[in-house]
């Protein structure tokens, strides 16, 4: 019993993450037809730039609002100079960010090394608790927390508030909201620069657990296209849920598979674009 | 014989019946018309008819065949061809290879690997003689995105014919086009084989009248009136939508 | 392209590939047999990216999975070519037949996603299943096989006309392939796959079918290159050589199938030369990404780009 409420827990934090970082590749996806496939770049980069923050200063909240600030910057910035010249064009925007993948990954092992590092757990959270007779680690509630903080906040703006309707507009229908008079080039930078946003706190948080390495840019982002996949295009439910399912089945894969633990999450991809392409909760 | 059969189509999108409740027959040789404001679901229903939407209820019957369920290149292999409001050619390629491909489609060899397409002497010829019927002999090597937009449009009709069908579905034909070409398109539809039937969208209400021998007339999504030429003219409910609510 | 205006320039090219391998050193030589490999591969990835306008990310699993499949035949069952070839093969259309279904509704982005998910996938797998694959260290120690007729391939120079040879077989098939009726119906489809269907084409089975002969290809890429190299590793069927693949394609030109045999030269060329002098060939190989979607979208010999 306490095996599997361990894993649960485990699996959780993980699909926290996770959909920290697929649900801004999903609705990036989804409104402006970008598939950023430099996602997880932005969470290699807040991760490292983190890491040299709290080496040099040991100061969490420092480490947090400089990579708060300079990934998005650099993500409106590739969005604004290079993505949107070709405006709702699938392939050469996907392209373009496949290329800054190569960018961003080979600066950040020019910087900051080969060496697989992870960040130091913020003081108040670097022991473990005693929570309904297990030992764990108290990190990893944080991580649940802020995960569900972040959806219940994302959910409260794009159903809420009058720019969330947009972006749920253009995400439905992209000509009609541009027909209203939406302003589709500043929603478009916005909306970027939320994603990466929660890309960097996706690095931030997933740095001490996760680790930082060359070569986890790719790694975490097959896990949110995969999550994307199982989700649905351009729905935050879909993120939500397909994380859950991701992190959840990683999790235990990993525990009680540990060579075969890749078909945890192969499996429900496969099903779900066998029987069901869209996703779960995607368009079309 | 029965070409078409509509048995009470219904096609939801969300909330809104696009096509509602709309039945429908068409026999061989028929020049039916489908007329109707934007919006009343006419190209909605053509591609109920060709498949490319699945219908929410009701029953398709093409050539005395259950087609409901079959997908859109089965009901194309049965005889039925279409044509696109916005031309849906093949942009990139030349306009004899667009000609090509619609010439091939029906053929036996168009899974053929080994042998260039070039090599089929007979269907060569057979793009040879459509360029030469329209008079786009010239424009042969052209690559259709330069084409004028009347080219084009021709192109569309061209398509659709060198599949030989039995069925053909225009989708506006005459969409677009000069006065002068209407006429010479509304002058060519009317020179279609006998052994055609054809079912035709039409905004041009002229042309609708003088090719078509029936005419449905739709309206949100339900059929209003359907008749002769003669009787569709007099409809006073027909009258009132095209006129009545300027 | 036609091929009788182009015929004088593949007979010199032809004269030329056949002359040079005796004039330079055998350094030039093994970094000509690499570009013949990589172009047979960037050409089977260009069926599906430039003629039916499917972008896949995910080409290296048809490249890396046989190559680990006759690397084991060799070493472990026969050290025949041909034998260590069709088991290479078998694996490379299962795995493109299982594929093929589960991408095959999919289009645009959305495919170049999924693509990446299941290569990255099969990736993983070979990275783990260290008891098979040997994990990250790959399996090393493959030695040149036997053809079963008396031409010896151990050499360098020897490798490379065997090389050749296939690769021009190859890539002449390929030609026929595109030039066929199924050919255009690619084309067709990659322009307007409504139009198709309508026209009566049953396009499922030719994404299908250009799917598994894409992988069937790159799957003998694939193989030719493990016995060149003597070591197969995750390297060979990971995201950077899908990327570097699709990058030959599209900066040759995408559709024009000579195009990524150019691209696959230059790219192939320029690592090599960038490699001596600098670690930071991946950071060159983003820009040059960049730089060539930016302003060189249709390639250098002008192929098509797809919206």
């Amino acid at each position: 019993m306490n095996f599997w409420l361990f894993q649960a827990l485990g699996g959780l934090s993980f699909a926290m993450l996770l959909f920290l970082l697929s649900a801004g590749l999903s609705l990036i996806f989804g409104l402006m037809k970008i598939l950023n496939l430099a996602h997880g770049s932005f969470y290699l980069l807040s991760a490292y730039i983190g890491l040299s923050i709290l080496k040099h200063t040991d100061s969490f909240l420092l480490a947090v609002v400089i990579s708060f600030s300079v990934v998005p910057i650099i993500g409106v910035l590739i969005q604004r100079f290079f993505l949107s010249r070709f405006h709702l064009m699938e392939l050469p925007q996907v392209l373009l960010t496949f290329g800054f993948i190569f960018i961003i990954g080979d600066i950040c092992l020019w910087i900051w090394g080969g060496l697989p590092q992870a960040l130091p757990k913020p003081e108040p959270f670097s022991h473990s608790i005693h929570f309904l007779g297990l030992v764990f680690p108290s990190y990893r509630i944080l991580v649940i927390v802020v995960g569900l903080l972040v959806a219940v906040g994302l959910w409260l703006f794009l159903d809420k508030t009058k720019v969330g309707s947009l972006v749920r507009a253009g995400v439905d229908d992209q000509e009609m909201a541009r027909c209203v008079g939406v302003n589709v080039k500043m929603l478009f930078t916005g909306v970027f620069a939320v994603g990466s946003l929660l890309a960097a706190l996706a690095g931030i948080l997933g740095g001490p657990f996760v680790g930082v390495y060359p070569g986890v840019d790719i790694d975490i982002l097959l896990f949110a296209c995969v999550v994307v996949i199982v989700g649905g295009v351009g729905s935050l439910k879909g993120a939500f849920v397909g994380s859950l399912v991701i992190g959840m089945l990683d999790n235990f894969g990993k525990a009680l598979f540990p060579e075969m633990s890749l078909f945890a999450i192969f499996l429900p991809m496969a099903i779900i674009l066998a029987v069901r392409p869209r996703g779960l909760f995607g368009k079309e | 014989m029965t070409v078409l059969r509509l048995e009470n189509l219904v096609k939801s999108f969300g909330g809104i019946d696009a096509v509602n409740r709309v039945s429908l027959q068409i026999e061989a040789g028929d020049r039916h018309a489908i007329l109707g404001p934007n919006g009343a679901g006419k190209t909605t229903l053509f591609n109920l008819i060709s498949g490319i939407y699945t219908c929410t209820s009701g029953r398709i019957t093409l050539f005395d065949q259950d087609v409901s369920a079959y997908p859109v290149h089965r009901r194309a292999a049965l005889g039925l061809s279409r044509t696109f409001q916005i031309s849906n050619l093949f942009f990139g390629l030349t306009l004899f290879e667009n000609i090509l491909l619609s010439v091939q489609a029906r053929e036996a060899c168009k899974f053929s690997l080994h042998r260039r397409l070039t090599s089929y002497k007979y269907l060569n010829d057979r793009v040879e003689s459509y360029l030469k019927r329209w008079n786009l002999g010239n424009k042969r090597d052209d690559v259709v995105a330069n084409l004028s937009h009347g080219e084009q449009r021709q192109l569309e009709i061209i398509m659709a014919l060198a599949t030989n069908p039995r069925f053909l579905l225009l989708d506006e034909p005459t969409a677009g086009l000069s006065t002068a070409d209407t006429a010479m398109m509304a002058k060519f539809l009317k020179e279609i084989e006998r052994d055609i039937t054809i079912l035709l969208i039409e905004h041009d209400m002229a042309v609708a009248f003088e090719v078509a021998n029936y005419i449905t007339v739709m309206h949100y999504g339900r059929i209003i009136a359907d008749g002769s030429p003669e009787e569709i003219r007099k409809n006073s409910q027909v009258l009132e939508i095209y006129f009545g609510e300027d | 392209m036609k091929l009788k205006g182009g015929l004088p320039l593949i007979l010199i090219l032809i004269t030329l590939l056949l002359i040079i391998p005796f004039l330079v050193s055998s350094y030039y030589v093994g970094l000509m047999t690499q570009i013949l490999i990589f172009a047979l591969f960037a050409e089977s990835l260009d069926i599906l990216v430039g003629h039916v306008g499917l972008p896949s990310l995910g080409h290296a699993a048809f490249f890396g999975v046989p190559a680990y499949v006759a690397a084991l035949v060799s070493l472990h069952l026969s050290n025949n070519f041909w034998l260590c070839l069709l088991a290479g093969l078998c694996a490379t259309c299962i795995i493109g037949a299982f594929f093929g279904l589960l991408v095959m509704r999919a289009r645009g982005a959305y495919f170049l996603m999924i693509t990446l998910a299941l290569a990255q996938l099969l990736w993983g797998l070979a990275f783990k299943w260290t008891s098979v694959t040997g994990g990250y260290d790959g399996i090393s120690g493959i030695s040149r096989p036997l053809l079963g007729i008396p031409w010896s391939i151990n050499g360098t120079l020897s490798y490379y006309f065997f090389v050749l040879l296939l690769v021009t077989v190859a890539s002449w098939a390929l030609w026929v392939i595109v030039k066929s009726p199924f050919g255009y119906a690619l084309k067709g489809i990659r322009e307007s796959e409504t139009r198709m269907l309508c026209l009566g084409y049953n396009v499922w089975a030719y994404k299908y079918m250009a799917f598994l002969l894409a992988a069937a290809f790159a799957g003998l890429s694939g193989v030719l290159f493990v016995f060149y190299n003597a070591f197969v590793c995750t390297d060979d069927m990971g995201i950077i050589l899908s990327a570097k693949g699709l990058l030959m394609v599209i900066l040759g030109g995408a559709g024009t199938l000579v195009g990524p045999i150019l691209g696959a030269g230059i790219i192939v060329f320029l690592e090599n030369i960038i490699c001596t002098f600098t670690e930071r060939w991946s950071l060159v190989l983003g820009i040059i990404y960049v730089v060539v979607i930016l302003f060189f979208p249709n390639g250098i010999l002008g192929g098509f780009q797809k919206r």
